[in-house]
């Protein structure tokens, strides 16, 4: 089940969403480089939360090296791979 | 001098497309994530839910809008010699790179962008004499996120004499923004009258305006800054999956900031940034297409129904090389563009997924030809030359005519695009298009200088710095 938190989303609306639904997994995505250095603050603040969820990063602005750097668990190129990836993230 | 032009959607095609705008600006409404904004609305009569952040705007809002937003708009420089007006006369190009990413044109290797790339980028932009304004070319990682796009437009500023037009997601920055342009151009009353900057506010497709970027786009409103509304739908994904129906989502969209801005200031200066774009289904990314290039030229028989100014248009490419594919994606997208003169068409520097020094100056090089192109023929008794035709008779020759001596000068040249025989191109070494667009920039950033901001205008907007790294960070 796939739960959008929308655009504009801060780390608290992801940590509050992740908690009430339980997730497995967390995907974030940016387009612009503003957004794409608020992944980290996510990340840090789902971690601290003590959330198990695996994170999962895409969208124009983002790399493989930007992902490793950030900590996020997985990074996909485009749509059909990111749902490659995510599988893959579940299963595990 | 007949020019060649293009009109190919009828008065009641594009008639058909304002009205499903203004439909669907009454019908369904546009979800506007901004209080003020809404505030505004409600007050010239617009309905508004403020729990759900929708409104729903009648005609005649959109109307008076179009009435008031100003059918020409000037785009100033901290050099005055790069002023110029979006008049619908001319073209204008604008090198919008595509931070963060730069790519390297000969091994295709896709990498962040440093500080030195992006100034290495504003100098060739800079020297290039089709560069008329620039975008950010790259982001500098190291920045916090709070300053990233107040220090992108002062970077801009630092190392091109040309007009800056940037991102701004918040009023903090758009403030911060105002203060420094403001500073550097000798007040803020001068920065109306010449704003050296102007700012994008993306749409977010379909229907909605975000929050911080609607607050900002106010703040520009009000110091008399140009605004560009830059919807971008796209084909199947974010709008309907024909073209007609994306045009509407975004007329609507468009139509839907025009109306927040000239509420926020009758007459603020807005152009029209419509960016349909089609996508590939296989990646899910946009992607250039024919379609793109039609949807551009359609909404922009719109827009000169609006008479209002246009950004659209440009040199697109998703090579990641400085190949083939690069060139004719370049050339075969912005041609058929520019045959509605847009007011500014983009595209320099961007390639595939990044931003490629390299490539500025083959794109400066595909615009020289296209204008050229575009600025058509003359017939009349002089370029008839009946007496000179009749004088050389049959099987004579032209050269030593007067006539030609007075004329031969008129066709195009290129700068860098080779057109020498074989030998003589291969006695200067087999180059490729590739190398020689390498040597050029490299002696381009050997030799050409910026004219610097004077220092103590740069110490001011070290002040301004200060104060927004204090509040921001």
């Amino acid at each position: 089940m796939v739960t959008d938190v929308g655009v504009d989303a801060g780390p608290d609306k992801f940590v509050e969403a992740a908690k009430e639904k339980n997730a497995d997994l967390i995907g974030i995505s940016a387009l612009l480089t503003t957004t794409m250095v608020g992944m980290e603050d996510v990340i840090k603040a789902l971690r601290g939360a003590g959330l198990k969820a695996r994170v999962m990063i895409g969208g124009a602005s983002v790399t493989q090296e930007f992902a490793d750097k950030i900590g996020a668990d997985g990074y996909a190129p485009d749509a059909p791979s990111a749902v490659g990836k995510a599988k893959e993230l579940v299963k595990n | 001098m007949s020019k060649p032009s293009i009109n190919f959607l009828s008065q009641n095609e594009i008639e058909s497309i304002h009205d499903g705008s203004l439909k669907v600006l009454e019908r369904t409404g546009v979800k506007v994530m901004s209080k003020q904004a809404l505030d505004l609305l409600k007050k010239a009569g617009a309905k508004v839910d403020y729990v759900n952040e929708r409104v729903t705007i009648p005609r005649n809002l959109v109307e008076e809008a179009l009435e008031m937003a100003p059918k020409a708009v000037k785009y100033a420089a901290r050099n005055p010699k790069y002023d110029f007006v979006l008049d619908k006369k001319k073209s204008h190009f604008c090198a919008t790179a595509n931070p963060p990413l730069m790519i390297d044109g000969e091994t295709g290797e896709c990498r962040y962008s440093t500080a030195e790339d992006i100034i290495d980028c504003l100098v060739v932009a800079d020297y290039l004499n089709h560069v008329d304004m620039v975008w950010p070319f790259g982001t500098d990682l190291n920045v916090p996120g709070p300053m990233l796009h107040i220090l992108d437009m002062y970077t801009a500023l630092l190392h091109t004499g040309k007009h800056f037009e940037g991102d701004t997601v918040t009023t903090a920055e758009a403030k911060y923004q105002l203060e420094i342009a403001a500073a550097i151009v000798g007040g803020k009353e001068e920065l109306k009258k010449r704003p050296i900057i102007s700012m994008v506010i993306c749409t977010i497709s379909p229907l909605m305006l975000d929050g911080g970027m609607t607050d900002a786009s106010i703040e520009y409103a009000r110091a008399g800054v140009p605004v560009v509304i830059y919807p971008m739908p796209a084909v199947g994904q974010l709008s309907p999956a024909t073209m007609a129906g994306t045009m509407v989502v975004n007329t609507a969209e468009f139509l839907a900031g025009l109306v927040i801005q000239e509420l926020a200031s009758p007459g603020a200066p807005v152009a029209w940034a419509p960016s349909c774009g089609t996508v590939n289904y296989k990646t899910g990314r946009r992607k250039w297409s024919p379609e793109s290039t039609l949807m551009s030229l359609g909404v922009g028989q719109l827009a000169r129904r609006y008479g209002l100014p246009t950004q659209r248009g440009g040199l697109g490419s998703s090579s990641k090389l400085l190949d083939a594919q690069a060139g004719y994606q370049k050339a075969i997208s912005l041609i058929p563009s520019l045959l509605l003169t847009p007011d500014v068409a983009g595209g320099i520097a961007s390639l595939g997924p990044g931003t490629c020094l390299e490539i500025m100056v083959i794109d400066n090089e595909i615009i020289d030809y296209a204008l050229r192109y575009l600025e058509g023929l003359e017939v009349n008794d002089d370029t008839l030359a009946l007496d000179v035709i009749d004088k050389v008779g049959p099987g004579g020759h032209f050269l030593g005519e007067k006539h030609t001596l007075q004329h031969f000068r008129e066709g195009w040249m290129p700068e860098i695009t080779d057109m020498e025989t074989f030998e003589v191109w291969q006695g200067k070494g087999s180059k490729s298009i590739a190398q020689i667009a390498k040597e050029k920039t490299r002696e381009i950033l050997a030799t050409h200088k910026v004219e610097p901001i004077p220092q103590d205008i740069q110490n001011e907007v070290s002040k301004i710095l200060k104060k927004a790294e204090a509040e921001l960070l």
